[in-house]
């Protein structure tokens, strides 16, 4: 009787370790698509924002995501995971970036966007012209801002992110992302007003 | 003047707050942006599409590491070895003149031996041109069968040869004496011998 008793006592322990295995793996799985479901916006977003191609921000997206997959067995013990994602994504589109900048590929995709957006905008035509003149200024002026200052100020263009989660992103603390960004968004103010005046003298 | 200055500061003021708006609109807009359609479910279906447990993959790395040391392990006892059979036939010159002292002439008389005057390689020069003309032809010999390396061996001195030795070092004209009394008495036992054949033969 209670040989018996044991064996039913091992059974259930062996099917309950079992459940609780499969569950883990089962949980681990929902946890990744979930964060697919969640954030994949974000990831697009963040790597549209450093690479500025559509094309190359989803292959960035696929590959934060196989990269989440390569460490899936560590998201139990992620506190965060929209920071953990986020620093993931960040780190996967300025290495794509340095290496699209090493081959010297240029995007292709994205000089036919702002005539699409005119044409379908419901403002004025020229003020739609003048503001996606800015638009391509401001890319260009970004683009040569020393990356101390791009970089955060680049991030807190993404509207999913706080400052204290672009800090977090870049290792550094809040008040240093506010600093840096007030300085990089100073020194676009003073080129923009530059070019806008060259531009009035210019005629 | 004042006025002016006012006007110049409200001026500056509009044009900045303008500036501003426009920053903000452009930074706004600058990943303001959407992706194509169905992103999540591309992005599901691709991890799907990999193999499960990547975790496991330190054991493919780990079969790597370890077949990596093996071939080390191998070319370093392969190239020891290759190492000490040369280093062997270097330190043992004697077998190609043991494999060469067949052809010989195969024995020195006693008086010789005794003197210390059997042809050595080392001052025998017909045997060391012998074994000159030779090495190509022993060396050849050796590499094709290791076994000769260490076969026959090179043996000592016994302790009755090294009292020969030193005998006939010491008293090299007693030694001479004696060698050329065995050599007759043996020159003697020989004819006697032949005789008694001889006799035999003929009286069969």
């Amino acid at each position: 009787m209670i040989e018996g008793q044991r064996v039913v006592a091992g059974e259930a322990i062996l099917s309950g370790v079992a459940t609780i295995e499969r569950s883990r793996s089962e949980s681990s799985h929902d946890t990744l698509e979930r964060l697919v479901r969640e954030h994949s916006r974000l990831v697009y977003r963040i790597a549209y924002a450093v690479l500025r191609s559509h094309h190359d921000a989803e292959d960035s997206s696929q590959e934060t995501f196989m990269r989440v997959l390569r460490y899936s067995s560590k998201l139990p013990e992620v506190e965060d995971p929209k920071t953990w994602l986020a620093r993931i994504a960040w780190r996967v589109a300025v290495d794509r970036s340095k290496k699209r900048r090493w081959t010297r590929e240029i995007p292709l995709d994205d000089p036919a966007k702002p005539v699409a957006e005119v044409a379908s905008s419901e403002i004025p035509a020229d003020e739609a012209v003048q503001a996606t003149q800015l638009g391509v200024a401001v890319v260009k002026l970004i683009a040569a801002l020393p990356t101390k200052l791009r970089e955060p100020l680049i991030l807190s263009t993404v509207e999913e992110i706080s400052p204290r989660e672009v800090a977090a992103t870049l290792g550094i603390n809040e008040a240093a992302v506010r600093s840096r960004v007030f300085r990089a968004r100073q020194i676009l103010k003073e080129k923009l007003a530059q070019q806008t005046g060259t531009r009035q003298v210019e005629p | 003047m004042t006025d002016q200055n006012h006007e110049q500061a409200h001026v500056q003021d509009s044009q900045n707050d303008e500036l501003d708006r426009a920053l903000d609109a452009a930074l706004t807009k600058y990943s303001s942006v959407d992706p194509r359609a169905g992103l999540e479910e591309r992005i599901l279906a691709n991890l799907r599409a990999q193999p499960t447990a990547p975790s496991h993959a330190w054991w493919k790395w780990g079969l790597a590491g370890a077949l990596a040391v093996m071939v080390i392990v191998a070319m370093a006892v392969a190239w020891r070895s290759g190492r000490t059979t040369h280093s062997q036939l270097a330190r043992h010159p004697t077998n190609t003149e043991q494999i060469r002292r067949p052809a010989n002439p195969p024995e020195a008389t006693a008086s010789e031996r005794l003197l210390g005057n059997t042809p050595t390689r080392a001052t025998h020069r017909g045997g060391a041109i012998a074994v000159k003309r030779s090495a190509p032809r022993a060396r050849a010999v050796a590499e094709a069968d290791p076994k000769l390396d260490v076969f026959p061996s090179p043996r000592p001195l016994s302790e009755e040869e090294l009292a020969l030795a030193r005998y006939v070092r010491n008293f090299p004209s007693d030694a001479k004496l004696v060698a050329q009394a065995q050599e007759a008495s043996e020159r003697d036992v020989l004819a006697k011998m032949q005789a008694l054949a001889t006799e035999s033969t003929e009286s069969n």
